[in-house]
């Protein structure tokens, strides 16, 4: 009755076997999540910007933001590429793709507020503090990613999970201390 | 016929409806005593940056909110901003200035009209002269804290071109409310000359021009404004409307109509938002045809 995505979030390791065991998978291979993601940050930022959405603007909010998916398919790299595989790579990189319940669920959210007239997401504290939620959540199905499909211990799935969530957030840091005006803002937006 | 493309028909359908929705506010240019009476906002941010929207979304949204000049004015960076002025030379719409909001620990100076980057690690006197040397405006940005204004000397404060009396936080508290006031009187005290400025420091959220500068100008071109700024021929309006300014000039704008910013929201927007975020959802929550 669910999504793939979702029974991901919820069961992730048992999914995970799951999906490894029978090889079932979405027809675009790997560009389905990531096309699917697009579109959700697309239609989020329109939602967000101007509490409403045209094709064109959720588009050209899709291929402003979507430098977002490449910086994540680095991070994933982390996880993947050491070490051997139960999977081929493309069929990796595709079932990690689809841990991305978390954050979709994070911009549901944020695309309801703003629709609603309560968007108050242009605070840089306020994005911060709210993603803290999918970033742990996420965290927990990259360590069963890498317990599952990559077939490492816990101790080094723990690892993993946690290297791919500091080079997440630094890049997200990085590119919003770029955009606020250096990073003494992130300092000031976190000291009480 | 599957849950998943029933959510797909709705997404589409969401997005089909809000294009067809999307006209920009038919603004007609206005004139009192002599001078253009034209909607500014000197006080914008847009991607890439730590804006939302791109350039060309950015400039349709300042059209829908009834702008005829804006100021894209990035956190210590001008590519954003000239990039959009790039875009905007060769189609009718908002005249786009370059800007930079200069992002120093002590306070953040709104330049406008400037054509590169200003080091923002000097002191904020030293940045004024930098914006002047490059023919800008200097705009002290959301007085609201002593976070905000405690890099001001007098010295500074007498340079100033301008400063932001109204702003989306003015009323959030009412030490933001008494912040800003006292700031003002800080630098009329000082620089009685300098232009009243309405901002909207839009992101993403809210609406450009929320709130907005009114320019009195003596033609409708870029030049005209900053030499409107520099002169303190402006108006500043609250997001309620509540006009600021010499009252020689508020009395001009009362004349040439007041503030008029058109809706830029109504329920069919709303409707067809919610319609493709429900589609959104359901795209995302429906099982889906798979491979094997």
């Amino acid at each position: 009755l669910l999504s793939t995505e979702l029974q991901l979030a919820f069961a992730p390791a048992r999914t995970y076997g799951r999906l490894v065991d029978s090889g079932e998978g979405g027809r675009a291979g790997v560009f389905g999540p990531l096309a699917f993601s697009a579109l959700a940050i697309g239609l989020t930022v329109a939602f967000v910007a101007a509490r409403w959405a045209s094709v064109e603007l959720a588009a050209t909010a899709a291929a402003s933001w979507s430098f977002t998916l490449p910086l994540q398919a680095i991070a994933a790299c982390a996880v993947i590429l050491p070490g051997r595989r139960r999977v081929s790579l493309a069929r990796a990189f595709e079932l990690f793709f689809l841990g991305h319940a978390p954050w979709t669920m994070w911009m549901l959210a944020v695309g309801a507020l703003a629709i609603a007239g309560r968007g108050a997401f242009g605070a840089i504290t306020a994005v911060i503090v709210s993603g803290i939620l999918p970033t742990i959540w996420t965290a927990i199905i990259v360590a069963a990613f890498a317990r599952t499909v990559m077939g490492t211990g816990r101790v080094e799935a723990g690892l993993r999970a946690f290297l791919h969530l500091a080079l997440i957030w630094t890049f997200a840091l990085t590119y919003i201390a770029w955009g606020a005006g250096g990073w003494m803002r992130i300092v000031q937006a976190l000291t009480p | 016929m599957t849950g998943r493309t029933v959510a797909w028909i709705a997404l589409a359908g969401g997005l089909v409806a809000g294009s067809l929705g999307a006209t920009p506010a038919d603004i007609a240019p206005r004139q009192a005593g002599g001078y253009w009476v034209l909607d500014a906002d000197f006080h914008v941010h847009g991607f890439a940056g730590d804006g939302a929207l791109a350039p060309w979304a950015l400039r349709r949204e300042a059209q829908r909110a009834g702008l005829e000049v804006y100021a894209l004015t990035n956190h210590n960076q001008t590519i954003t901003a000239r990039v959009a002025r790039w875009l905007a030379a060769s189609s009718p719409g908002p005249i786009v200035l370059v800007g930079q909001e200069v992002t120093n620990r002590d306070y953040h100076i709104t330049a406008v009209g400037i054509e590169s980057t200003v080091d923002a690690a000097q002191p904020a006197a030293k940045v004024i002269e930098d914006i002047h040397a490059q023919h800008g405006i200097a705009i002290a940005s959301h007085p609201e804290s002593v976070a905000y204004t405690a890099g001001y000397d007098e010295r500074a404060l007498r340079l100033l071109d301008g400063f932001e009396r109204t702003h989306p936080v003015l009323y959030a508290l009412p030490a933001s409310t008494a912040s800003f006031e006292a700031f003002a009187e800080r630098v009329t005290a000082v620089n009685p000359t300098a232009a009243f400025i309405g901002s909207s420091d839009y992101h993403g959220g809210g609406t450009p021009g929320w709130c907005r500068t009114y320019v009195l100008a003596r033609q409708r071109t870029a030049a005209s404004v900053i030499e409107a700024v520099r002169d303190g021929r402006t108006v500043a309006a609250d997001s309620d409307g509540k006009l600021f300014g010499p009252p020689e000039y508020v009395e001009l704008v009362r004349r040439a109509g007041g503030d008029r910013r058109p809706e830029t929201s109504d329920w069919r927007a709303t409707a067809a938002s919610a319609v493709a975020w429900l589609g959104l959802l359901g795209v995302f929550v429906a099982p889906r045809s798979v491979r094997r």
